[in-house]
């Protein structure tokens, strides 16, 4: 795969992750679930992808990680939105509305 | 912001490796449990359920490796797998790397230690603060030439005070004699003002500096010179209200100065003394030696400008000063006490980067050399995947590697080369004492280990990326990788002999300028300077008191064991201490113009003694005294000028003194010594019998049959027999100060010399590096000529051909460009011409020479190929 549709795909899920952790800070699997879930079983993402976007975005400075205990008593890395997380979720969301409107338009025309 | 957070991310990543990926093993053992717990729920049995859960996740290898890449310092960690396959090749290529390592070593230890002598004489602040606010204050005449010595008036005026100057002060050399237990010794002082310590901004570090009333009482207190302090005292730290005698008067010591601190004396002076300025004059003259310390932001010119209005109003009104015409003018301190070494230090900066170049040519074809045979090594690299920007990191970082290894070797090894530099340059060039191992040094030479070591390997790797990634191609990038290193050989071959015909020129012109006959006897000739001024028995009513005591000098020191004889002139040679005399010649064809001729007061066996024959008529006699007629020896030259195609003998010549004319008959022509000038030009020269005249200086010569080493306390001993607590000056012998007199040029030749020895060094080392290389490669195509009947020789002729084309080709070149270069070396030059054709040849045929010699051990090696094994290969 080319860099830039690789770079297409990786900020829609980067972007879902962002939001997903806006709800509240879960782990790697939680998270996976719940795009899973809300999306209704639509998106049914490589879970493995996960991870390399969650080092990425933690890379990047938009989500902080740290060890805890999960339900089932097992450590698990929790990660959280940082504020500049929070900025780059609106940021992102904001040129993917604009990117879909776009595609739309074209289209429709 | 995100640069840094990733930045801290990877280094963190980088330190906790193993616990980040067993952290990462965990998150993913955690989700796949979790997946699977989840299908085992929906009634899948647990094996099941894994393998579910597994599918589910996609490639957990795969996964996990994405996720160290994110983590991963791309540079940082390829730069330690770099390093560590670096040190392997270390191992696998002995000889390659020791190699280099060598050459490295050699080059950098030598461009530090010189680069050591530039930053210590010209980088290094000089010790005091604000140095470029502190100048000299000079006159200068409509001529031009400034004269240290500055009208007094201006000079007060100046100090009673002015915006433009923050301190002025006024110092003055001098001698002192001090009595050590019955023994004297004359010891240089430096009288000063008591602002000195303000102009130049400094402190003693023990004790204090005069006040201004101490000064103006001309006190007796004095401040040790540091290295006096440590001398004679054995650096006491009690020396503070201990006493010592000058010139049989006690003085306090108060306090010692910084350690190197001399302003612009030659010499660090042993005492600093307080200088009394008066109106009527320091020391019964109408001028100073002062200094000047401008304040913050003034400009040179115009203070100048300033001076000199000052300088205008008050000679004019001063019917005393005669050179109106004089204008103040300031020298900044640093050009008086660097003195004009600056262009030698840069020809020799020049040099060290010249070698610097070489030294990275010669890794770059070594480098080249090697890439060429792992060709097949690299096309795997690349086939798995390697980007050319990756490779070239690597290629880079092995060259770097072995040039940090032989560039810290190298400065370990400077580290002893400084010191030894700076005892050898300690009494040659100033501000010896700042040449030191500082961080400037450092910071140069690990910055050139490093340029050296990347463009060593940039240029091969770059020629490697060039070249097809093919495997198949190998031998064509062989040829062109070849095709480079020659170029690079012949580089260095040009580069080394740019710099051995610099020191040719150079050392040939110190061999010129060395006095090996310089007309006179050196050898086993003592030398005794007394200072006359403080004889007891000298005075304005016995005016022949020099004479008397010259002769019993010679007398006693005669009796000394060892002495053969003993003669008397005024100014020793190569002292740079000459007097001139004005002669004129009655009846000569260029009337009125005075011919000027160094003078020497002498006793009549002086040309015995010094060995200078006699050509025509006599020599003095002892009936040469007061009663007879004046009579006066010329040399040949002065013999030949003065009185062209006639015989000197009998002529009569006019002496023009400040006491009036005086008529002499010359009675002898002695052959041209060259006391007075460390080349080879002519000069008249005149002598006078000390009988007849009242010397004002004396040197005792002593001619003696042993080392005249050996004789110095004895003959010390001698004159005091005759004159108690007289001061001696020095005591050493004609050949020390001949030698001593070329110092610098031998400095400058030596450190020259050394380089091109390193540069011819390295070339050989790069021929021979090239050409072994090239035989091994071709040990295939050799085999295939030794099989086909080409006998070892003509194989050893043909390594011997490229020696030949590379040596022709880089001398040409070298010539060419040296030819070029050299004009800007011609103001270093002495008897010699920028052009000389011998040194040109010479070093052309000796780098040829080195060329063939070094293609030796590979053709030797040629020879040896055995055609059967190396085809089989």
């Amino acid at each position: 795969m080319t860099d830039r549709a690789l770079e297409g795909r990786q900020s829609a899920l980067d972007m879902m992750v962002l939001k997903a952790l806006s709800i509240e800070g879960m782990h790697g699997w939680g998270i996976s679930q719940y795009i899973q879930r809300v999306s209704r079983d639509v998106l049914q993402i490589n879970q493995g992808s996960l991870y390399p976007a969650l080092h990425r975005l933690e890379r990047d400075g938009y989500i902080r990680a740290e060890w805890r205990q999960s339900e089932n008593n097992r450590r698990a890395r929790y990660y959280s939105l940082s504020a500049g997380g929070r900025r780059q979720l609106q940021a992102e969301h904001r040129d993917w509305l604009a990117f879909s409107q776009a595609v739309q338009r074209v289209m429709q025309a | 912001m995100k640069i840094l957070n990733a930045l801290w991310f990877s280094v963190r990543a980088l330190f906790a490796r193993r616990r980040a990926d067993a952290d990462l093993d965990e998150e993913l053992a955690f989700h796949l449990e979790r997946e699977a717990a989840m299908h085992e729920r929906d009634g899948m049995p647990a094996a099941e359920a894994r393998r579910e859960a597994a599918r589910h996740f996609g490639g957990v290898q795969r996964y996990r490796e994405e996720c160290r890449d994110v983590r991963r310092v791309s540079w940082l960690d390829d730069a330690r797998a770099d390093i560590r396959f670096a040190l392997r090749l270390i191992r696998l290529y002995p000889g390659f790397s020791a190699n280099i390592i060598l050459i490295s070593a050699l080059g950098i230890a030598a461009c530090a230690t010189t680069f050591s002598l530039v930053s210590g004489i010209l980088l290094t602040p000089l010790p005091f603060s604000a140095p470029e606010r502190v100048y000299e204050l000079e006159l200068r005449s409509t001529e031009g030439t400034p004269s240290a010595a500055f009208p007094l008036d201006v000079y007060e005026r100046i100090a009673a005070g002015a915006p433009m100057v923050e301190a002025v002060a006024a110092h003055a050399p001098g001698n002192v004699t001090v009595d050590w237990n019955g023994e004297p010794e004359r010891l240089r002082t430096m009288l000063i003002t008591s602002s000195y310590f303000r102009v130049f901004g400094i402190a003693p570090i023990i004790g204090r500096a005069f006040t201004a009333a101490e000064a103006e009482q001309s006190a007796p207190v004095v401040v040790l010179g540091n290295e006096a302090w440590r001398s004679r005292f054995n650096a006491d730290p009690a020396i503070v209200d201990r006493r010592v005698a000058l010139d049989g008067v006690s003085n306090v010591i108060i306090g010692v100065m910084p350690p190197g601190f001399r302003a612009q004396a030659t010499t660090e002076p042993d005492l600093w003394v307080p200088l009394r300025v008066t109106a009527a004059g320091s020391r019964r003259s109408n001028t100073v030696e002062a200094d000047i310390r401008l304040a913050a932001g003034v400009a040179q010119r115009s203070a100048e400008a300033w001076l000199a209005t000052i300088a205008h109003a008050k000679m004019e009104s001063d019917t005393r000063t005669d050179s109106v015409d004089a204008s103040p003018s300031l020298a900044p301190i640093r050009t008086l006490i660097v003195g004009d070494v600056q262009r030698q230090l840069l020809v020799l900066f020049a040099a060290v980067m010249l070698v610097l170049l070489l030294v990275a040519a010669n890794v770059a074809t070594m480098f080249l050399a090697r890439s060429s045979a792992r060709e097949r090594e690299l096309g795997v690299r690349r086939a798995l995947g390697a980007s050319a920007g990756r490779q070239l990191r690597q290629l880079v970082t092995e060259s770097a590697t072995l040039t940090a290894i032989g560039g810290a070797l190298g400065i370990a090894a400077s580290y002893w080369a400084v010191a030894a530099i700076r005892g050898l340059g300690v009494r040659v060039l100033s501000r010896m004492d700042a040449v030191t191992l500082d961080w400037r040094v450092l910071l140069f030479a690990v910055t050139g280990t490093m340029l050296t070591g990347i463009v060593g390997g940039l240029v091969p790797a770059l020629t490697a990326r060039r070249n097809a990634s093919d495997m198949r191609s190998a031998s064509g990038a062989r040829v062109a990788g070849h095709r480079i290193s020659s170029v690079l050989v012949i580089a260095q071959i040009t580069l080394s002999v740019v710099l051995l015909v610099g020191a040719g020129l150079l050392v040939k012109g110190f061999l010129r300028v060395l006095p090996s006959d310089p007309g006179f006897a050196l050898e086993n000739r003592a030398t005794v300077t007394v200072e006359l001024a403080a004889l007891p028995s000298m005075s304005d009513t016995n005016r022949h008191a020099a004479r008397e005591f010259a002769r019993e000098v010679s007398d006693r020191m005669r009796q000394v064991k060892g002495v053969r004889d003993v003669a008397v002139m005024t100014f020793l040679p190569f002292r740079g201490l000459v007097s001139r005399a004005e002669i004129e010649i009655p009846g000569h064809p260029v009337e009125g113009k005075p011919f000027t001729a160094y003078q020497n007061l002498v006793t009549p066996n002086y040309f015995d003694v010094m060995r200078i024959p006699l050509r025509k008529g006599r020599a003095f006699t002892p009936g040469d005294d007061e009663s007879a007629e004046r009579a006066a020896i010329v040399n040949e030259t002065a013999g030949s000028r003065w009185w062209p195609g006639k015989n000197p003998i009998g002529r009569q010549l006019t002496l023009n003194r400040a006491r009036g004319r005086l008529s002499l008959t010359v009675v002898g022509v002695v052959r041209d010594a060259r006391l007075f000038g460390t080349d080879t030009k002519l000069r008249p020269e005149i002598y006078f019998p000390v009988a007849q005249n009242d010397p004002r200086f004396l040197s005792f010569i002593v001619h003696t049959a042993v080392d005249p080493r050996l004789l110095a306390h004895d003959l010390k001993r001698a004159v005091w027999s005759v004159a108690p607590q007289l001061p001696i000056g020095t005591t050493t012998d004609l050949a020390t100060i001949a030698f001593e007199s070329v110092r610098r040029v031998r400095f400058f030749s030596w450190a020259m010399g050394v380089f091109a020895a390193v540069a011819v060094a390295l070339s050989a080392l790069a021929v021979y590096g090239l050409l072994s290389f090239a035989v091994v490669q071709r040990r295939r195509e050799i085999g295939v000529r030794m099989a086909l009947g080409a006998s070892p020789g003509l194989i050893g002729a043909l390594i011997v051909r490229r020696a030949l084309f590379l040596g022709t080709a880089g001398v040409s070149l070298g010539i060419a460009l040296a030819r070029a270069l050299s004009r800007y070396m011609e103001s270093l030059l002495v008897e010699v011409t920028a052009t000389d054709a011998t040194v040109f040849a010479a070093t052309g045929v000796a780098v040829l020479l080195v060329a063939v010699l070094a293609a030796c051990a590979p053709m030797y090696q040629a020879t040896r190929v055995d055609p059967v094994q190396s085809l089989r290969a």
